[in-house]
């Protein structure tokens, strides 16, 4: 199901009146999960049953984990929890991209063998609920966690429906915790909520669908090189697409979640206001940088062994959360990237500069904009369909060669270049606020005429209903 | 000011009861404007609304699905045909500017439907490189669609169906769009879709002038471009349209080919190109109706050569239904 769509609103309408209905706690949390299996099976109802052999699976291996003695045993438990879900997502989402790959390797050596594509549907959010569990048993095997005592609680923690299918990834010990007893919130609470799903609808809808994807999509969809112009705008208006594509959706599983009584960790803080990329990584997507960071890096040895170990290990964290993202090379060269700006942020950090010259006006704006510049440029693998296509555009955006003018400067063009400003301005402005606060201190006709003013606009903008971008993942 | 005076539970319903008169009032005032200007209020056809008709034939005693493009979605008044045959479940699954063979292919092989069909038909229709035009309409209700997404999709058409400022084709880069190149509001749309896939056109809102010389020059370039099988040769295609008509007429369901006007020098062309003589005529093994051949269907102006106006659809499908009840297809209803 998706949050832009009609059947949605009748959807979280009938939970909010089960939720806060006379009935008993525990049945309320039965109606949540059954509600958020509805969610699920809307898409595809096959798929709810992978979802449900993913719960049971973690949920009997980490008893298997919590009670086995020895090390030895709480590995091989782990090992097979890890097993089985990466397994998963091998098999439903690298399968094709392994087996393509594999065969042209394999015509290096003159070795002709063509692969059938198994043409798997890829569930939806698969990435995303076997990260959630994934945390689980490994909270369990480093005993940061006792395994759960309901199996009702921790198949909601899975299947939660505002995070379900693309976030945030949510940590075992901050949701189970919050279903030990209902948190009847406040009407202030309540309308923060729906404030805050206004706005990620709005996010999604006018901004993300209306104003950037047709300019990205002129430009991506087609098989002519652009020109300088339109190969800059549709760089930037992609970083512009996909920030408000996803922030949309996280903020509003946020708000849902939120008008539920439930407090999910906040993924997007400003991102495009971000002084360097260690800071990037702390703006954007912050759930699945945390889980990779607690689960990859860390565990790998983190910066604790040496610089070339350090390197080594940021390399391999953003490689496979590059990887992560989908099964394709411009997936991978985009992690590749991050990982060497990251590389070459802890290098240039180790010069001696003086503390002045680090913290001064310009030399802050100068990195925030380096900063956005080249995060700008690695979305551009992010988006092409090929290696081949995203060269082309960052060749046209460096050379004045002659190209397609793929987007003309005409009115629509300059409101959405506005609108891009605009986004940029907010978040530098409001770089280190919640949205909550900024919704909470402003006076009652300007929060009436701002949300108001989304609303409209959710209204009487046709753009697209795409699916969220990140439900690929 | 601190925070808290903005924060508490009064300012947040004074909050919402603004935000309620703004989008209320906004709304309406546009809505009272697009009014006045003209605007009908129009849905966007796509394939899960499609999915949400097609899913519900099998279901009905008496049913009839009209497949067909977009001459039997303007030409054929629903409202009438549903009021007239009460007694049926009225599905209309023409798709604008798609060959319905397809469709109908669907349907025999469909072994839960038993009902009749209205197929719009004409002898390009039976052309193989026509016969596919509404495959993906089928394969994606056959493969894709579910029930959440054609709910969703109906909900949003009910909705389109009400209020003229969720018209399709009055998106914000739309209007904008418009008036950078013409310096004034969108112009009025001719053509509205109705909540039930039918579609209504009032020619006074266009310039039918203009529309006639695009449709017939459109219509030429068309036979240019593909030309017509031979005769001979177009036949076999013929056995394969009496294979699935036989089909479902062995299930107890029937079908029914109607030729649908054209007129001026669009009827010219058809008869250069598929003459009814070697083509139509050669038509065998269904009940067909041309609408050469039902008296005061040529009396009817197609003001862009092939299509109804509003006004007229409705006589249109009265004459129609009334010959189709003399050839003892349907049963009058009292």
């Amino acid at each position: 199901m998706l949050f832009n769509s009609l059947t949605f609103v009748l959807f979280f309408s009938v939970i909010v009146m089960v939720h806060y209905s006379p009935l008993a706690w525990r049945y309320k949390k039965t109606s949540l999960l059954a509600g958020s299996y509805l969610f699920y099976a809307a898409w595809n109802p096959p798929f709810v049953l992978l979802l449900l052999l993913s719960t049971l699976v973690d949920w009997h291996l980490a008893q298997k984990i919590h009670s086995s003695s020895s090390n030895s045993r709480r590995k091989k438990w782990l090992w097979l929890s890890l097993s089985f879900n990466l397994g998963l997502l091998v098999l439903f989402k690298y399968s094709g991209f392994l087996l393509e790959n594999f065969q042209a390797l394999l015509s290096l050596f003159n070795i002709a063998v063509a692969f059938k594509d198994p043409g798997f549907i890829l569930p939806m959010g698969i990435s995303f609920y076997t990260f959630q569990t994934l945390s689980y048993t490994l909270d369990v095997y480093f005993k940061k966690l006792k395994p759960h005592s309901s199996f009702r609680d921790y198949a909601l923690f899975v299947s939660f429906f505002p995070q379900l299918v693309a976030g945030p990834i949510v940590r075992a010990k901050d949701f189970l915790p919050q279903l030990k007893k209902q948190n009847w919130i406040s009407f202030i609470a309540f309308s923060l909520g729906i404030s805050l799903f206004i706005l990620g609808l709005f996010e999604k809808t006018v901004l993300a669908d209306a104003f950037f994807a047709p300019m990205v999509d002129t430009v991506f969809n087609s098989s002519s090189a652009p020109d300088q112009l339109s190969s800059w705008l549709a760089a930037g208006f992609f970083y512009a697409q996909i920030f408000c594509d996803f922030a949309g959706y996280s903020l509003c599983a946020i708000g849902c979640a939120l008008c539920l009584g439930f407090k999910l960790p906040l993924n997007f803080r400003s991102p495009m206001a971000a002084i360097g990329f260690s800071d990037f990584w702390q703006r954007w997507h912050i759930s699945l940088s945390s889980w990779l960071r607690d689960y990859l890096y860390i565990p790998l040895g983190g910066n604790r062994l040496g610089s070339f170990a350090t390197f080594r290990n940021l390399m391999i964290t953003m490689l496979l959360g590059g990887l992560w993202h989908g099964a394709a090379w411009t997936f991978l060269f985009w992690g590749l990237l991050h990982g060497l700006y990251l590389v070459l942020e802890r290098g240039v950090k180790q010069l001696n500069f003086s503390e002045r010259l680090k913290h001064s006006y310009f030399t802050q704006t100068l990195m925030m904009v380096l900063t956005f510049l080249l995060v700008m440029l690695a979305f551009v693998f992010f988006r092409a369909n090929s290696m081949q296509q995203a060269l082309m555009i960052i060749t046209a955006m460096f050379t004045s060669s002659e190209g397609t003018a793929l987007l003309s400067w005409k009115l629509w063009t300059q409101i959405v270049v506005a609108a891009f400003i605009g986004l940029i301005s907010l978040q530098i402005l409001f770089k280190n606020k919640r949205l909550t606060d900024i919704l909470s201190a402003l006076p009652i006709p300007a929060r009436a005429l701002f949300l108001s003013f989304c609303l409209i606009l959710i209204a009487i903008s046709s753009g697209n209903s795409d699916a969220f971008i990140y439900f690929q993942f | 000011m601190p925070s808290s005076i903005f924060n508490s539970k009064t300012s947040w319903l004074w909050t919402w009861l603004l935000v309620l008169l703004i989008c209320a009032t906004s709304l309406y005032s546009y809505e009272k404007f697009l009014q006045k200007k003209g605007f009908i209020a129009s849905i966007e056809q796509n394939k899960d609304l499609w999915s949400w008709y097609r899913s519900s034939l099998g279901k009905h005693k008496k049913e009839l699905v009209i497949l067909g493009a977009s001459r039997s979605q303007l030409d054929l008044n629903i409202p009438y045909l549903k009021n007239k045959l009460n007694d049926y479940h009225i599905t209309q699954l023409s798709i604008n500017g798609h060959y319905p063979l397809y469709s109908l292919q669907s349907l025999a092989q469909d072994e839960n439907f038993k009902g009749t069909v209205l197929l719009s038909l004409n002898a390009q229709a039976l052309e193989d490189f026509y016969f596919d035009m509404q495959k993906p309409h089928n394969q994606y209700y056959k493969n894709k669609a579910s029930y959440y997404k054609s709910l969703d999709a109906y909900i949003q058409a009910f909705l389109q169906s009400k209020f003229r400022f969720l018209h399709p084709l009055l998106g914000l880069q739309d209007l904008l769009n418009f008036y950078e190149a013409n310096h004034r509001f969108i112009d009025v749309f001719y053509v509205s879709n109705k909540l039930d896939q039918s579609v209504f056109a009032d020619y006074s809102k266009t310039n039918t002038q203009a529309l006639l010389k695009h449709f017939v020059s459109e219509k030429e370039k068309n036979y240019r471009d593909k030309k017509p099988t031979p005769p001979g040769q177009w036949l076999k295609n013929v056995k394969k349209l009496q294979t699935l008509v036989k089909k479902i007429e062995n299930r107890g369901g029937k079908v029914i080919a109607v030729r649908f006007p054209t007129d001026k020098d669009h009827w010219q062309l058809d008869e250069q190109y598929y003459p009814r003589s070697q083509y139509w005529d050669k038509i065998t093994g269904l009940t067909k109706f041309h609408f050469k051949d039902i008296a005061g269907l040529e009396q009817f102006d197609l003001p862009d050569s092939s299509h109804l106006d509003e006004k007229d659809s409705e006589d249109f499908t009265e004459i129609l239904i009334e010959e189709i009840f003399s050839g003892l297809v349907f049963s009058r209803n009292s």
